[in-house]
């Protein structure tokens, strides 16, 4: 266990609860500020509509570490962050700063539109605590990181929005931060600054500064942090090992998303299938993901073979049907689209004559990176795919499977050696952490 | 305990951080507009002089007034628009910086201090354009001059006080911010901006409106350079005036953080 003096960051007991109702919210607001003003504490019991936001979070932060923090949407993730970066007030518990925090979460505070970029430097970092003459001093430095030497003078409001988030970076890295507090993936600007701001985080991270970094990515956590906290509605469903706690939050994504699908495509005699499903003619009864050994193993396995089983009915003949699947992907940054497939540009159309037929089609191997994604499954008719069914909102988890650390995606591949021989199952699984990182 | 920091401290760091945020956004306001700071003035001259025109042609009987009616509502205006004008400065700077607030954390009364600080170079040029006015009509004299310095500051003061007192409710209910928004649009109709004191219920409302005892203190001392017929009343107002601007400003650093958190789900 660390000394008191090494811990930078000492979360003990957090609790916050807020309201679900927009007005009530308002009310318990004023009821809050009559309490803290007659000297009493937040009320800890839940009022109506009110509900656990986090409950009982503890860990430290040691000097020089790094912490993840992971959870699905809703989990809680943002409001510890903005609890530690004493934004909001927990309802119980105290957090414990030592060190002064560069939260990434607030680029570009207090930027006028109206004033030139020198003069926003200024105010952006006065609000962030730098001293005038310390500003003065990083000044030229800043401009440097920001690449903004033409346009320093000119009003703010007429740089893009990548100008402005460059700015923004370079005057937070330039506070000399000794805790950083990072949500998400940094994704500021072109490829090369975003590089630049990959490598000046190490070169922090190097210098000894703490980090916190919240992410629903489970790959990113693992290879940026040592230890790491994972949130479930609130709660700490584990703290340890970041690897260890990505296992579980792998595998209990993959109950959860498991739960979640045999709701949803469900099979029409397990009874939980909508009525609007039933009377249709045409409809998707079932779908499963599957690898190779596992039939319904519920997830796939990122550069391994994987396949989705779909089942449909069809009670009378019809023609000219397709199959459109659409996955997007919800761990990387803002949820976008990354795989549109149809099955009449890729085969050919299909016919149905009435009976229950059963769709596979095979990802060998599956080439999307370790995460989250939704599946949307739609059987289309003609030409202009008039959608006849659709299932939407499956989970589909693809889990590491050590092939996929540093890649954006599995880029298949098959080695031929001549001359040399493979040792006998000797791998090594990872890269030292320092290369690791520089080249994340 | 590291985020609960002295109050003394936490005062210092906020004057630092509003002299830095000032220094650099000074003129920021008036940049936009080609007239610039004459916009400081321009309201009152039309108000003062609509009203004059007014009285010209027998719209308004305002009664007695001691002084020439264009100087007596030119007064009267000017201590108005420095009250409403400070009665909005801690929403308007709370709202201003609501996507920052809820982002960073730093000594939040800062972004209060600044506004106070454009009002207050917006008040200085207002005083001295209305003793250049009062000079025009020859009588300005040292004490007036003095007297209608500290009616300014105390509207200052006043308007500094409710405001504070009000902004983390208006933040929270927008019926309040609505209700607040008329006060200032007509609420200078039920105070003695334009009328010298007279009798019925109405007048009684006027004479007891604070903002009209201020208003009445400068006029007196612009008139006779003393004040001797309301310095009781003004001075009860003075002190009314400071109170509210201490308790303001604890209640503000006491509700800041939950009202923070409600702007967080999106509240006005």
């Amino acid at each position: 266990m660390a000394s008191e003096s090494d811990i930078c960051i000492s979360v003990r007991g957090i609790s916050k609860k807020f309201a679900r109702s927009l007005k009530r919210s308002f009310v318990y607001g004023a009821e809050d500020i009559a309490r803290a003003v007659t000297g009493r504490s937040p009320n800890p019991v839940l009022r109506p509509s009110e509900f656990w936001a986090l409950q009982d979070i503890s860990f430290d932060l040691e000097r020089g570490s790094a912490i993840g923090i992971i959870g699905l949407n809703g989990s809680g993730k943002t409001t510890l962050l903005r609890i530690i970066a004493g934004i909001l007030r927990p309802t119980k518990g105290e957090v414990c700063l030592q060190g002064r925090v560069a939260p990434m979460l607030a680029l570009g505070a207090g930027f006028k539109p109206s004033l030139s970029g020198r003069e926003n430097i200024y105010l952006n970092m006065s609000i962030l605590g730098i001293t005038a003459g310390e500003i003065n001093r990083r000044y030229d430095s800043v401009v440097d990181f920001a690449e903004l030497h033409n346009a320093i003078e000119a009003p703010l409001g007429t740089y893009s929005t990548g100008m402005q988030m460059r700015l923004g970076f370079a005057c937070a890295v330039h506070t000399s931060p000794e805790i950083l507090i990072v949500d998400e993936v940094l994704a500021v600007g072109d490829a090369p600054f975003r590089m630049k701001c990959r490598n000046r985080i190490n070169e922090l991270r190097r210098a000894g500064t703490s980090m916190l970094l919240v992410s629903h990515s489970a790959v990113t956590i693992e290879m940026l942090t040592d230890r790491c906290l994972y949130l479930k509605e609130g709660k700490e469903a584990a703290l340890g090992p970041s690897d260890e706690v990505v296992k579980a939050y792998e595998a209990d994504s993959i109950s959860v998303a498991r739960a979640a699908n045999s709701k949803i495509a469900a099979k029409p005699d397990s009874g939980n299938i909508s009525t609007a499903r039933v009377t249709k003619k045409t409809a998707i009864t079932g779908a499963k993901l599957e690898m190779p050994g596992m039939s319904d193993a519920g997830h796939w396995r990122s550069g391994e073979p994987g396949s989705l089983s779909i089942s449909v009915r069809t009670t009378a003949s019809e023609d000219e049907l397709s199959i459109l699947l659409v996955i997007a992907d919800l761990s990387h940054g803002t949820p976008q689209n990354i795989q549109v497939i149809t099955s009449s540009a890729d085969v050919g159309t299909m016919r149905a004559d009435g009976t229950e037929a059963t769709i596979e089609v095979a990802f060998a191997p599956v080439t999307l990176p370790p995460g989250t994604y939704n599946l949307k499954i739609a059987i289309t008719r003609g030409n202009l795919q008039d959608l006849v069914d659709m299932v939407e909102k499956l989970r589909l988890v693809v889990v590491d499977s050590g092939k996929t650390k540093h890649c954006a995606f599995y880029q298949p591949r098959e080695w031929t050696f001549s001359g040399v021989s493979i040792e006998n199952n000797r791998k090594i699984d990872d890269f030292d952490e320092a290369e690791g990182l520089e080249a994340f | 305990m590291f985020i609960q920091t002295g109050l003394i401290r936490n005062a210092r760091e906020a004057i630092v951080l509003s002299l830095q945020i000032f220094s650099r956004t000074i003129g920021a306001k008036y940049r936009k507009s080609f007239l610039g700071y004459f916009w400081m003035i321009v309201p009152v001259v039309v108000i003062a002089g609509g009203v004059s025109v007014a009285k010209l042609a027998g719209t308004i009987n305002p009664g007695a007034t001691g002084l020439p009616y264009t100087l007596f509502v030119f007064i009267g205006v000017v201590i108005w628009m420095i009250f409403v004008e400070l009665l909005d400065v801690p929403y308007q700077a709370f709202d201003n910086a609501r996507s920052y607030l809820t982002r960073v954390n730093f000594p939040r009364e800062a972004i209060v201090l600044v506004q106070v600080y454009e009002a207050l170079v917006g008040a200085a040029a207002r005083y001295l354009f209305l003793c250049a006015v009062i000079a025009a009509y020859g009588i300005l004299s040292f004490g007036g001059a003095l007297i209608l310095l500290a009616s300014i500051v105390t509207s200052v003061l006043m308007g500094l006080g409710v405001g504070m007192l009000l902004a983390p409710f208006m933040i929270l209910f927008e019926d309040l911010r609505n209700t607040v928004r008329l006060f200032v649009a007509y609420g200078i109709f039920v105070s003695a901006a334009f009328y010298a004191p007279h009798s019925g219920v109405f007048g009684r409302v006027i004479q007891i409106n604070p903002i009209s005892i201020v208003m009445a203190a400068a006029r007196e001392g612009v008139e006779t350079g003393d004040m001797t017929s309301v310095a009781p009343a003004f001075l009860a107002v003075v002190l009314v005036s400071i109170l509210l601007v201490v308790v303001g400003t604890i209640l503000i650093r006491i509700a800041l953080p939950i009202v923070v958190e409600r702007m967080l789900i999106g509240g006005r």
